[in-house]
């Protein structure tokens, strides 16, 4: 019964080991890959002359999710595809340990002689590590140089300061200037109409009225009162309509005399 | 308890000399011995002449298990095949009744034409497959350990047959189609029965209690939960195709999968249950369990095409 108790905890024992040196290699792996992936972000901040300490952002983002895929995958599953000898014992082992049996405890003999002809090199993918070191290398190397001279392909934070000044500099639209700017163009006379109506505002009118021919009481004539308006009014309705000539369909050849009639109307 | 490779060394000599007598066969062998070694009841379905009453025979003698056979006929009554009482005089003038077992009293039951035998017949033998017990009048027998039963069915010449019904074949751990030879095969066996007349004598390589210790071990061998998981989808997916199944296998067809599985493992001298067990003994467990519907038998769809969709 003790041999038995032994042998369970050494078999648990063993599979333990075996997990952890999988996750470790596994991690190792993950963060070869991370670092490369620095590498590469760190050499595209020395082109673009944007600050090192970004290049941590896609650094820790990629190990993260990286670390959480490859420790999902790093199951019974996955040892026993590297090794095809403890295909499906493993498990079988692994979910048997509870078990107090002489089948189950010659299974569990069986696979620790077998484990201990693992070799840690099959969990290892040598041609990805090498293509990884010398990735590493290069980069390494390339930063160094591209440190040394000084090299830029473009100045990023530059770029980007330039173009935010653009922006602020662009004029603001300012409709009254612009309706301003076409009124005094005589190019537009047709459109606008004669100029000269249009100062006759800025005049001071003198109008005779005939009290007996008006309906105006000169009696309720007084100053205009200061009224307070409210500040956000907001008209209920905002409509506009055109005038019916406009509706009409005009004929093209009609166009000149139509235009030329709002013109001796207005003098 | 044996060890397993005791226990594959046992086996291995039982099929040696059951090919002294049988030609061939080796899955329907194999898988008669899977059924034995589950300590369940197997139905052969085969056309005359294919050594289904051979191989019951065979084994019966290697085995050294009392052997019975039962030729199902319309006229066979249930008490035929429990046993009944008999009016027996002592020496005395008395007269008493006495119980004559029927040939249900075996460890090894060879029901030939099962479904030639009335509804009332066959329950009788089902329900003692079952109960493993035979009650007649007020008395219950036990039957003696090990018990298998081994049925035979006829695919041709179904007029005036009783089809099991699904509930009842329910109860036989495999269905096992039984084919052909091949050519060599068939050519070993004129040679051996056609030109000299001679019958192998058999050993006994098994004894009972020898058999019954490899009954303990086939349940004792340990099965990964996802390899169990897998059986159990396999058999509740005949419940979920209602294209292809109309009625599922239920909840004894995931057990029987996964035994029979463990005596697959034990064959072939494993310690552990694989997938590939589990994926070879779907067919002859399910075949028997699932009624395909009308659209999967009009696309001339078989029962075993039905289960490899679902695998």
């Amino acid at each position: 019964m003790e041999q038995k108790k032994r042998s369970i905890k050494t078999i648990e024992k063993a599979l333990i080991e075996l997990k952890t040196n999988v996750i470790m290699m596994a991690a190792s792996n993950s963060l070869i890959d991370s670092l490369v992936v620095f590498l590469i972000f760190f050499l595209c901040s020395l082109l673009m002359k944007i600050p090192y300490y970004y290049s941590f952002i896609p650094f820790i983002l990629y190990l993260f999710i990286h670390s959480w895929y490859v420790f999902k995958e790093a199951r019974y599953e996955y040892i026993e595809k590297r090794v095809p000898f403890l295909k499906e014992q493993l498990r079988t082992v692994a979910d048997n340990l509870d078990r107090d049996d002489p089948v189950v405890q010659e299974l569990n003999e069986d696979v620790l002689k077998k484990m201990g002809m693992i070799n840690n090199a099959v969990f290892l993918k040598f041609g990805q590590i090498t293509g990884r070191i010398t990735l590493l290398v290069i980069l390494s190397f390339l930063i160094i140089f591209i440190a040394a001279a000084n090299i830029s392909l473009f100045n990023v934070p530059d770029l980007l300061k330039d173009l935010k000044d653009k922006i602020d500099q662009l004029p603001e639209y300012n409709v009254q200037e612009q309706i301003l700017y076409l009124n005094e163009s005589e190019e537009n006379k047709d459109l606008f109409g004669n100029k000269s109506i249009a100062e006759l505002g800025y005049q001071e009118l003198q109008i005779t009225l005939s009290p007996t021919q008006t309906e105006i009481d000169i009696n309720k004539i007084k100053d205009p009162e200061e009224n307070t308006f409210e500040s956000n009014y907001k008209p209920k309705e905002i409509k506009a309509t055109s005038d019916v000539s406009y509706q009409e369909n005009i004929p093209e050849d009609y166009h000149l005399i139509v235009k030329d009639y709002f013109n001796r109307i207005s003098k | 308890m044996m060890k397993i490779a005791d226990a594959k060394k046992l086996i291995d000599k039982s099929f040696e000399e059951m090919g002294r007598v049988i030609v061939g066969q080796e899955e329907m062998v194999g898988e008669v011995m899977i059924a034995l070694l589950s300590d369940a009841h197997a139905l052969l379905e085969g056309y005359p002449g294919l050594a289904k009453t051979l191989l019951v025979k065979t084994l019966a003698e290697i085995m050294d298990l009392k052997f019975s056979r039962i030729q199902n006929t319309p006229d066979l009554m249930p008490s035929d095949i429990t046993g009944t009482y008999i009016i027996e005089e002592t020496t005395g003038g008395k007269r008493n009744f006495k119980f004559q077992p029927g040939p249900i009293f075996a460890n090894l039951v060879l029901a030939d034409e099962i479904n030639r035998a009335t509804p009332k017949t066959q329950s009788a033998l089902l329900e003692a497959m079952q109960e493993r017990q035979v009650t007649v009048g007020n008395s219950t027998y036990q039957l003696e350990r090990p018990f298998f039963v081994l049925a035979t069915q006829n695919p041709i010449e179904q007029e005036g047959t009783y089809p099991l019904p699904e509930a009842q074949s329910d109860r036989f751990l495999l269905k096992i189609n039984v084919s052909y030879p091949t050519f060599q095969e068939e050519l070993e066996i004129v040679n051996r029965y056609a030109e000299e007349e001679q019958k192998a004598a058999l050993k006994v390589v098994l004894k009972k209690a020898e058999l019954i210790q490899l009954q303990q071990l086939t349940r004792s061998i340990p099965i990964a939960n996802d390899i169990k998981k897998y059986a159990v989808d396999i058999v509740t997916k005949t419940r979920n195709k209602a294209d292809l199944i109309e009625y599922g296998a239920s909840p004894r067809a995931s057990l029987g999968l996964v035994i029979s599985a463990k005596a697959r493992a034990l064959l072939n001298g494993r310690k552990y249950v694989s997938k590939d067990d589990v994926k070879n003994m779907a067919l002859p467990i399910l075949r028997h369990r699932i009624v395909p519907t009308f659209e999967a038998e009009r696309t001339n769809l078989t029962v075993d095409d039905v289960i490899k969709k679902i695998l």
